[in-house]
Formats: C-alpha cells, structure tokens, sequence
C-alpha cells in the first residue's frame, strides 16, 4: 500500500468529533447537513477503514468537499481533512471507475498538453460555432442534467493559446537582475493568455529574465480526484524539467498550481529518489506576487482610479499561505482603493470542476461570495487564480453585475503601462 | 419501527429533499462529540415549527423515537439516536426574527448559532451571556436543551438565567409558547421555561428562543497564573471567590491540556508548567485595577511562579481561542478521551483535584484537567484509545470512581454537558427511586408515550405505557373530607404524626393567623418540625383528599391568593434551623421556616447577603419567599429568589420527600425542578428546606433619590443611567404624593410635585462614586434635584420604606385596590401616563410606584372599578404584558392574567398532576 496514503489515512483518527469545522465549512454552512462537513467526512473515512469496505456511494460526499482546507485551519487537532479526503477519493478511484467523461478529462485530456491543445480547439468550435447555439435552443440543455446548467459556466477560449503566441512573442531586451522560470498553467494558457502576458511584462519591468520550459499539468486535477499515479508522474516531469534552468524562482500565476507544485514533496513522499529534488523544487515555487513583494517591485506606475476588493484563492491564502502579497500589490497602485469584503478567504465554490459536478450546492456557495461582494461596493473583484475568476465571472453575469474580475497582475501591468505612457 | 409508509408521510410533510433515508448520510447522524454511537431510521430538516409538529404528530400515533439534534456537538449524548427513529436536524431553521435592545430582548430560531447571535448583537452593545466552549458552532436550540454554560458563567449565569420564553413543540405536536419577552413569567406560573431548559430534548423540540440580552462589558482585563501544583490553583480560585471578587471567568487548565492546546495555539507560557489559571474581571473602569491587582497578590501567596496580564486584544483572544481549543486539541494526545463535566462546591475544588489524580494513577491514566474552577465545574478529560479494551474497561472505573468521590464532596454529576446517554446509569446514584420517580412522572405529562430522546436523561419506567392524561379531569374534582367522621379520624391521626400540640381546631386561632376573616379559614393547622411529619401529614391528606394551604410568615397570602375556605393548614414556622452556612462557596442550607430577617442576621457577620427583600421583609420566610418567588427592591440587579436557589428539598402530597439540585451554581443532572419549585406557589408540594447561594455584601452601597417633574424625564434620565453602564441594584420610580406620604411617615423622601426617580447602586466603593457622580451630572443636566444617601442605617431605612408604600397610604379613608403589571421597559413609561389618563378621566385616586429597569408597575387604586381593572388589563396585554390583581380583604375579583394563559396553564396543570395526582394542593390557586 502506498505510504503515504496510509500516513494520511491516520489524519481521521485525530479527528474528536468536536465539531468546530462546521463554523468554516461551505459546504455545511449552505446545507447544515452532517454529511457535508468536514468532520462528516473524517466518519465516513474512518468508518470504511475499519470495516475496510469502500461503498461507491461514498464518492458523492467525498467529492462534495471543495478542498478548501478551511477545516484544517480552525481545526484544534489539525486534522487534515483536505489530505483524508482526497484519500478517500484514491481509495475510491482503486475501485470503481470515474464516469466516462471524467476519465476522458484527466487521463485523455489533461495528461498531455498536445491533446489538451486539441480539446481546447473542440470546446472553442462548440462556443463559436452554431452548435453550441443549436443545443441552448433545442432544449438539449434540460437533458443534460446539471451539466447542462453548467455549460455557460465556462468562458470563451482564447482564439490562440498563449503558447501558441509564444514564438512570435516580442520580449524586451534588457539586463537581468533576476532570473525566473514562468509555470504557465493550463487554464491561464488556454484562457487567460492575457494574465500570462501581464505576468511576463511586469517581471520584465522589474528587470526579471523570464523562461518559459514547456511544463505539464501541475496534478491538482489527478491528485483532486484520486488519481496519485498520474499525478506524481507530472510532479515527476514537472521538477526534471525546471531543476535543469537553474532559476532563482519558479513563479506561478494560478493558486492552484502553485499550491500543487508545493505540494510535492509530500505526494513523493514514498519515492527517495525525488526525496531532496522535489523540496528544492517546491522551495522554488512563488505566487507572482509574492515573488513581486519580496523582490521590491517597482512603484514608478500611473494612476488607475478605481476600486477593487480580493478575494482569497483557497489554494493561495491556505495552500501557500499567501494573502499580504496581492493585497500589497493593489495598495501600491495609484488611484486603486482596495476595501476588504467579508470572508474574503471563503471558498468561491469553484474549485476546479467543482462547479461542474456539484453546481446547484456550489452556486448557494458562490452566491454567498457574490453577496459579500456586492456589499464592498467595488468595481472590480481581484484574485490570484483562474479558476476563482472563471466563477467569479459566472457570478457576476448570472447576478447582472458590472463588476470585473481581474488577476492582480493585470492591474500592475496596466499601472507600468499607464506610468511609461504619462 | 419506520416503515416505508412513514417515510412516505414524512415526504408529504417536508418535500423529498429534507428527508434523508439512504445508509451512508443516516451514519453521519450517527454520533455527536462523544464515542457513543446509534444509527437514525430516517433524518428530517424541517425548516418551520409547523413542520416540526406535524413530524411530532406522526411519531407520536406510530409510537417512534424522535431525537432533536442542532450541531451535534454535545458531550453527553444527547444527540445521539440509539433507538433508532427519527432524527429532527434543526439547522435549517436559523433565522435571528427580532433583536430589540431597548429592550434587552432578541428573538431566534433554534437553529442560530450562538456566535451568529453574538455577532448581530456585539455592534449593538450587547452579548447573550451564555457562551459554551463550541459557541462558534452550537445552536441556541442545543443550549436550550443541554443548559449549556460556558465560560463566563461565574459571573453572568448559565442558559436558564437568560431564557426568557420559548416555542416548544410537545411529543403531542402542540406548539407551547411559555414564558415571554416582558418579565419572563408572570408571578402567577410555573417556570415552564425553566424546566425545558436543560431536559435535554426529552419534554419537547425548542423551535424559538426568546432571550435576555447583557450589555457588553466597558472594559476586560485578562490575567493569566501559572504555578507548579494543581491544588496551589485550586486554593487560589477558593479565596478569590470568598473574597467577595465576582471575576467574568476563573478557568484552569493543567500541563496535558497545555501541551495539547500549545500545538495550536503558540501561547506565550512555559509547557513546563502544571497548571494555569485564565482569570478575567470586567465591568466599570474605577475597580478593575483594583480587583486585577487584589487577584494578583491572592495567585502569588498561593504560590503563583508568575502571574501576567493580557497587554492587548490580540493577546487575549489568543488565550481564549487557546481554552476553547482545548477539548477538540487533546485529540493530538490520544485518539479518543472521555470528557467529565463533575461539579463540586467550591470550598471543595482542591480536594476534588487530589481525588481526581489519585485516580489517574490508581487507573494507570492520563487524565488531563480543565476547569471552570470558579464555578467548581470540573472537565477531567481521561485519554485513550477506544480499540483498547483493557483501556477502556479502566477509563469506565476511573469514571466511576470520579463520579463517587463527586458525590461524597456534595458536588453534582454534570454542570453543563447534562446525563444524555454517558450518565444515566449513574444517575440513580444522584437520585433516589422517588425522585426519578417523580422527573419521569413529568416527562409522562408531557410526552405520554415517551418518543422524545428516550432513553436519555432519565431511566426509562418498566414497561412504560401512556399515562398522565387521564388524570387530567382530577383538576376540577370535588374535594372529600365532608363527612364529620372522616374529619374526626384526619384529626386522630394528624395527632398521632405530631402530637396534641402540633395540630390546632380552634377555628378564632385558625381566623387570625392563617385565614381570611371568620369565613374563609382552614379547618386544621398543623406544625410540623421535620420533613418526615409533613410527609407523613401530607400522605395523611392525600388519604382523605383534604386541600392542603402550606403557610409560612402568611407575608404573602394575603397578597397574592384568593380567600379559601377549609383545608389543612401546614405550617412551616417550627422548622426554622439554618443548618449550614459554607463561606466558601457562598451557599446555605436553610429550613424553610426560616425568617429572611434571621438569615440575614446571621450572614452579615460573615460579609454575605441572600438579595430578595420582599415586602414584609421581617416576616417572609425562606420557604415562603420560594413558593411565591419573592423579590424585592434588588431585583433588577440580583432577580428574585429563583435566581438565588440552587436546591430544595420538596415534600410531595404523595409523600415522597425529593431533593432537588444541590450546593453549585452549575448543574444540569435532573429536570430543574428547583426552578419549577420557586414561584409554584405551594401547589406542588411542601418546601421544607432550600439551598441559597449567597452573593458577597457590596463594598458600598448608596440611594440617590431624584426629583423630575415628569414622568418622562424620570424615564428618559433612567434610561440614560442604563445607557451609561451602570447596572443599579434598584430604578424605581414613585409618583410624588407616594414619596410625600413616606416622608410623612418619617422618610427621606423629599417634598416634590412630580415624581421621585430612586436609585440604588452598589459594588466596589470607587465604582459606585462614579456612578453616582454620573448620575448626579445627568440629574442636574435635566434640571432635577438629587438627594444621596450614604449612611447604611438611613439606606436601610430608605429601602424599608419602598417596601412600605401600602402601610403609609392607609389613612382611615377607605382601602386601595392593589394591581401590578409586568410590560417591557420602554412601555413603562406609555403605561403609567395612560393609567394616569385612565384615573383621571374615571375621577378615581391612583397612587403609582413602578420598577423602571424591569418594566413592573404597581398601581393603588381608590375606589377599586370592575371597568378601571379591565382597560388597565387591556392596556397591559396591549404592551405585551401582564396584568396582575393583588386580593385585598374586600374585593374578590377574579385574576386576570395574560393572554396565553389557557396553554400555559393546561400545561401547568398536566406538571402539576405529576406531583400532585389528586390534587390538594392548593387547589384551584394558580392552577
């Protein structure tokens, strides 16, 4: 059996039934079900283990957790239930098999860029071409149960990815006083190529030699959904291939990433031979603006005018432990009022495909979060992770909201912009 | 048990998606915060009361088991459904329906959490004082239910001191709606809300809690004392509570819950050390340095190696997120622990800790220990793991062996977690067979067929069957005893119980004492010396269903009952032993014939003082002051007599002599029938002895007496005192020809047209100087005249006084008719001007002192009109009140009471029948 699972395995028994999760836990605070919390959880976990039967059924409330790790924080015993969770799941994945589509999303789709890049293509046909006109207006929707409510959730792809514009990329030429290795994730690459762009520009503004290696997925979505294997090879791939740059960084722009990738020291935690490269490497890894703050980033911007509050990624205020840095950002920026929405570290409820599978419980979550928006009065809502901005935006348009959702990079970009043009 | 066909009721009842059948989600309501274990049927989520009740409704016809469940984090388990059954999730019902400060009220659904009410509240000013370890997670519902106490309870009173109403749901699927926003009860109920709280889900589901808000404190100051033995803490806390210090919080961790907590919580404090004291005093600026500093110098001669202070809020939050931690955090230690919730007396604290660890090494366990030492509420926490079984076998001795050195020290088995399931069978080591006996006779009377939480709480009668219901017809019976020859042979043997000179005949002795006038007296008075002759009298009467009218100081009887003709007479004037005073824990044990006066001599050597000082002072015997919940000119600070009782001993007509509660001001084991007792107005059994807790003897004391010249500047000048911080002892309010009278009959009172606001404020002397320096700047910005009195003789004489407004407005021209009524604080004032109107207009006199902090009004009325009493009544309902009529010799008009009154009356009736089947006592009084 694999050690670390097992050694995650001992995290429910700590677990005193105390309780104290269900003050933080989304899922129980929109349902005040049992089941839906994290010490729910740690009793399902814990009951299959002693009684060393795995009911199938069981998927359904460990993959009802968002893995927002809330839990672990308020916890007096620290129980990790994010860790016990996604055992479970593995678990789970040992014996049954995941529904189709999700096989053909993590083991065809999401293991390979090149087939990534192709799914990408299909899914941007679908939104521009007249089919996907032809299933909202032939009723096809209603039929595909809650998948169909979540069609619209997705944004439209980006008519290249931002690899694909890499070649013709025009990089600016200046002497380095850093060197960093740019981890350009999946979302970001296939929707978001502006944020990698902003990303890039504003390291080089601050004198940064920016390298882009062809990475692989992360993991999170294989190690989310218990598949440990596929995830530790990426994890595996992923370290041979930066290790080699010899960077001073490897910065990430997606919460989700940056938490997977220091992340795996512990997922290969069985493998010795990637015992010390794999901590090398996490201890590279840095949120942009983290890495931003610690470097000094430069102040020479222009004026913005405009407000904006933030919201924390569970992945960066809990998984990396960042929340001071994209906050200092903003605040540096002329013009910019930031004002602090309530809960702003409480889940979203997209986490990944969360808001796919479970979307009616994830939009009462995001609802919440909405609301709490609503009430900063802002015009722009920023956070460090595209799959947050992806269901914030889904948010803002199902409430008819103005308001934009933003990466902080974008805004700085946009400040050294505004302050050479001035 | 439940069948597809109930389930699909069920359905019919709440719609499909608050109906849980599947195997998986019913095991996640299979356990709570303990180790104990049961598997529901079937879960509901209702979400309105009306729901609740029809779930109710259904169970009771198919006989199910119904267990109420909030956030299932109780430690005793209560939650826990080990019959089976259904489980009722009360989450989902978490509206908070009204917060009315002005009132000091907040309305909520069961399902609100307690930091979600504290939340809405703290921008208000105000906090809900019960604050239980879990209240970030835990459900007003759930601390209705356990009488959850929490960690300021030391100074602010547990769940039952703040609940002022409350919306059950009976086993029957009736809604009961008991207590109420104004004033709680009226004088004339049974404290219906008292006996729910703390029955553990067993008498029926809380769907609604109606509250008493506490002003947040000014300011806190947290101190923190770490010694190197256990018993040097437990001393301290001994002498900090004999030194008349009330701190907010006395808690005590030692070094296995240190260790556990610390890799939580980084705290700032050597691991090394055995144990910690978290100590907070709060209230008024001018003392708190003083009483720090005092508490400071008590910790270093009890061998504190280092006492500090909280220098900010940060600080201070950490040490409580530290001690709130502490439960959930020994999980890091051991896999499972047991958590103990033994009471003990305070004085007995530290011999309570030598016990406890003799224990853990007789066990060979590791017992942790957490306190809340100033209440003697002990959390001995025994580690292990529950898959040893050798282990577990010893943790139950262990547990045992607690439990009988708890008892063997007077303590109690549970202060605030409650029996659940983990206690009950020790539960007749606490009780005896006529005590359960009598808890499940109540539990019968409201759930006949026992589907609430069975099993729990109480042990369950063999072969236990509906019953109670029948009875019910008893309440309008006729009463037997007319034959001469019965009569003569009630007399034999009451002679035989007492001897010749223990029972009285002579119907001129029997008029003056204990009756009305010539018509209306007892036929029999006797006078009992112990416990064992009143029950033997009262099993006498039960024999030959003779009315039983219990008499004390007869302070009271005149005042509150209507005119009775026969009956027996008990009287109670011969049991007058104050049998224990324990200084240190601010408790005595008193027979009820014991005069108020006569305590009070004997407690003042000793700086303690019991608050209630009803009218008749002199007079008014414990026993009395309990029967008829008396309070008096202290009650807005220290309420009436119920909220200083912690036992009674209770002899019912069946015979049966009960104790109920103890000597801590903690405790939840057994239905409170202590509460039930006070105020019952004898008409549930005899009060032959009381357990008081006792409050230390303020510093200062001093009266202000300030003249306005309307009603509405003495109400507004009031309100801002209030405002201000300051909590008087007494905000009383006389119309100027009352204070006029007074100061005829040679008072203080000074000569004014308008009306005579009087404030009483006490505690530590620099508190109450500046107290009174702001209340006098406010008088004197409002342009009134302000008289402070300062000499203990001439309070005294002040406070006598307020208490006898009737004697100095008797002036040989015709008597008053006396009326009272309860409505909220900011209606006082809309009250009196209206009754003002009322007697005016109708040309009657009216005289009018009321009680501004606590909404009560007084009227005396002359002449007394059937009309006048009607619209006064209306008037009082109309503001949420409740009207009550005080019987003078001459006027018998029926009592009007609030509005409700059928329910709560019906429901009285079916408690009442469980103590008293045949139902002589007092018959017909209040029920």
């Amino acid at each position: 059996m694999d050690g670390l699972l097992e050694h995650i395995a001992q995290e429910v028994y700590r677990c005193s039934k105390c309780g104290f999760c269900q003050e933080v836990c989304p899922t129980y605070q929109a349902t005040g079900e049992e089941f839906s919390v994290a010490r729910g959880r740690n009793q399902f976990i814990r009951r299959s283990l002693e009684e060393s039967h795995w009911q199938k059924e069981l998927g359904r409330y460990l993959y009802s957790c968002l893995m927002c790790a809330a839990c672990v924080k308020v916890c007096p015993s620290s129980v990790r239930t994010d860790w016990a969770v996604l055992y479970g799941r593995a678990q789970l994945a040992a014996r049954y098999r995941h529904p189709l589509y999700k096989r053909f999303l993590f083991k065809g789709i999401l293991a390979d860029q090149q087939r990534l890049k192709v799914g990408v293509k299909a899914l941007a046909f679908y939104q521009k071409s007249g089919i996907r006109w032809l299933v909202r207006k032939t009723g096809l929707l209603k039929l595909m149960g809650v998948l169909g409510k979540a069609e619209g959730l997705l944004p439209p792809t980006a008519t290249h990815s931002f690899r694909e514009l890499l070649p013709g990329l025009k990089r600016r030429k200046f002497t380095p006083a850093h060197r960093v290795a740019y981890f350009l994730g999946c979302l970001v690459n296939n929707f978001f190529p502006g944020i990698a762009q902003a990303t890039i520009n504003i390291l080089e503004h601050n004198k940064c030699e920016v390298i882009i290696p062809p990475a692989g997925c992360c993991g999170i979505p294989h190690l989310t959904n218990g598949d440990l294997e596929m995830a530790r090879r990426l994890a595996r791939q992923n370290i041979e291939e930066f290790l080699q740059l010899g960077v001073e960084a490897v910065v990430v722009d997606c919460a989700s990433c940056g938490h997977a990738l220091k992340s795996y020291p512990e997922l290969l935690s069985n493998d010795p031979g990637y015992h010390s490269s794999s901590r090398e490497f996490s201890a590279m890894v840095m949120d942009i603006s983290e890495y931003m703050v610690k470097t000094g980033f430069k102040k020479n911007m222009g004026l913005l005018s405009t407000t904006v509050t933030y919201h924390d990624p569970c992945h960066a205020v809990r998984g990396m432990g960042v929340a001071e840095a994209p906050r200092k950002i903003l605040q540096a920026i002329p013009g910019v009022t930031l004002v602090e929405m309530d809960e702003s570290d409480r889940c979203c409820g997209g986490a990944g495909s969360y808001g796919l599978t479970y979307y009616d419980l994830s939009r009462r979550i995001l609802d919440r979060k909405i609301k709490n928006y609503q009430k900063t009065g802002t015009s722009l809502l920023a956070t460090s992770c595209p799959s947050c901005m992806i269901y914030l935006a889904h948010g803002m348009a199902t409430h008819n909201l103005n308001g934009q959702v933003v990466h902080p990079v974008q805004l700085l970009d946009k400040a050294y912009k505004a302050g050479t043009a001035g | 048990m439940v069948g597809t066909k109930t389930v699909r009721k069920l359905i019919k009842i709440l719609g499909r998606d608050r109906v849980v059948t599947s195997w998986l989600p019913l095991n996640s309501y299979s356990y709570d915060a303990t180790i104990l274990r049961g598997c529901p049927e079937v879960v509901v989520f209702p979400e309105t009361s009306e729901q609740v009740a029809d779930v109710l409704v259904l169970a009771n016809r198919e006989g199910i088991p119904v267990t109420p469940r909030g956030a299932g984090t109780g430690l005793s388990g209560g939650a826990i459904p080990h019959k089976g059954g259904i489980v009722v999730v009360m989450t989902r019902m978490n509206r908070i329906l009204e917060i009315d400060p002005d009132n000091w009220i907040a309305e909520v659904e069961a399902g609100v959490t307690n930091i979600q009410l504290q939340r809405a509240l703290e921008p208000l000013g105000y906090m809900f004082a019960p604050d239980p370890g879990s209240h970030k997670v835990s459900m007003i519902g759930g601390n209705v239910a356990a009488g959850a106490g929490g960690m300021r309870g030391l100074k602010y009173g547990v769940t039952k001191d703040h609940v002022l109403g409350l919306e059950v749901i009976l086993a029957t699927g009736e809604v009961a709606v008991i207590g109420g926003k104004m004033g709680r009860i009226a004088p004339w109920e049974l404290d219906l809300p008292g006996l729910i709280v703390g029955s553990e889900g067993t008498l029926g589901i809380v769907t609604r809690a109606i509250v008493r808000l506490t002003p947040l404190p000014r300011k806190v100051v947290t101190l923190l004392a770490v010694y190197d033995e256990l018993e040097a803490a437990g001393n301290t806390v001994s002498e900090i509570i004999a030194g008349g210090i009330t701190p907010a919080t006395l808690e005590l961790m030692d070094q296995m819950v240190i260790k556990a907590v610390n890799a939580f919580v980084r705290l700032d404090f050597p691991e090394d050390s055995e144990v910690v004291l978290l100590i907070e005093v709060d209230g008024l600026l001018p003392s708190l340095e003083r009483q720090a500093l005092d508490i400071s110098r008590i910790c270093r001669e009890n061998g504190a190696r280092l006492v500090k202070r909280a220098f900010d809020s940060q600080m201070r939050e950490e040490l409580w997120l530290a001690r709130r931690s502490a439960v959930g955090a020994i999980a890091r230690l051991r896999p499972s622990y047991d958590l103990e919730d033994v009471t003990v007396p305070r004085n007995r604290l530290t011999e309570m800790f030598r016990r406890v660890s003799e224990i853990s090494q007789e066990y060979k366990l590791d017992i942790g220990m957490l306190a809340h030492a100033g209440d003697g509420n002990l959390h001995p926490l025994i580690l292990f793991d529950e898959r040893n079984k050798d282990e577990l076998e010893r943790v139950n001795r262990a547990k045992q062996d607690i439990f009988k050195a708890t008892l063997e020290l007077k303590g109690t088995l549970s202060g605030e977690h409650g029996i659940g399931l983990s206690k009950l069978t020790f539960l007749p080591w606490l009780f005896n067979p006529q005590e359960i006996g009598l808890m499940q006779r109540i539990k019968s009377s409201l759930d006949p067929n026992w589907i609430l939480n069975p099993g729990k709480r109480l042990p369950e009668p063999p072969g236990q069957t509906a019953a109670g219901s029948a009875k019910e017809s008893l309440l309008n019976k006729e009463f037997m005893v007319k034959t001469f020859s019965d009569f003569e042979s009630l007399l034999t043997g009451l002679r035989d119980i007492l001897g010749p000179d223990g029972v009285v005949t002579d119907p001129q002795q029997l008029t003056s004492c204990y009756g009305w006038d010539t018509n209306h007296h007892p036929d029999v008075a006797v006078f009992p010396t112990d416990a064992r002759q009143v029950a033997q009298a009262l099993s006498l009467a039960s024999k030959y269903r003779i009315p039983v009218l219990p008499r004390g100081g007869s302070a009271n009887f005149r005042r509150g009952l209507p005119p009775y003709a026969g009956g027996l007479a008990v009287v109670l004037d011969h049991m007058n032993r104050i049998l224990e005073i324990e200084v240190g824990n601010h408790t005595a044990l008193v027979e009820a014939g014991v005069t108020l006066k006569q305590l009070e001599r004997v407690l003042t050597p000793h700086r303690l003082f019991f608050p209630p000082d009803p009218v008749n002072f002199d007079r008014s015997t414990i026993g009395g002051a309990v029967a008829v919940n008396a309070a008096g000119t202290r009650q807005f600070k220290y309420g009436s007599t119920r909220d200083s009782l912690l036992g009674v001993e209770l002899v019912t007509p069946e015979g049966e002599i009960i104790k109920a509660g103890g000597y801590t001001v903690k405790n939840v084991s057994g239905y409170d029938i202590t509460r039930l007792v006070a105020g019952s107005w004898g008409c549930l059994g005899i009060i032959t002895r009381a357990v008081l807790r006792l409050r230390p003897l303020p510093e200062t004391e001093l009266v202000m007496l300030i003249s306005c010249r309307t009603i509405l500047d003495a109400v507004e000048l009031s309100s801002v005192i209030v405002r201000n911080g300051a909590v008087p002892t007494a905000l009383d309010i006389l119309d100027g020809s009352v204070a006029e009278a007074l100061r005829r009959a040679g008072n203080f009172f000074p000569a004014a047209g308008g009306w005579v606001l009087m404030v009483i404020v006490d505690g530590f002397g620099e508190d109450v100087k500046e107290q009174a320096g702001v209340i006098e700047s406010l008088a004197i910005a409002s342009h009134a005249q302000v008289i402070t009195i300062e000499n203990r003789q001439e309070i005294d004489k002040v406070r006598q006084s307020r208490c006898s407004v009737s004697a100095a407005l008797d002036d040989n021209q015709g008597p008053w008719f006396r009326c009272s009524a309860i409505v909220s604080p900011v209606g006082t004032a809309q009250a009196i001007a209206a009754s003002r109107r009322l007697a005016v207009v109708n040309g009657l006199e009216v005289k009018i002192v009321a009680h501004l902090g606590n909404g009560h009004i007084h009227w005396w009325l002359r002449p007394g009109r059937q009309e006048i009493i009607q619209q006064l009544t209306e008037m009082a309902w109309s503001l949420d009140g409740t009207f009550i009529i005080h019987y003078p010799e001459n006027y018998f008009y029926p009592p009007a009471l609030r509005k409700e009154e059928s329910t709560v009356k019906e429901l009285a009736g079916r408690i009442k029948l469980a103590f008293d089947p045949n139902n002589i006592m007092n018959p017909g009084l209040i029920i």
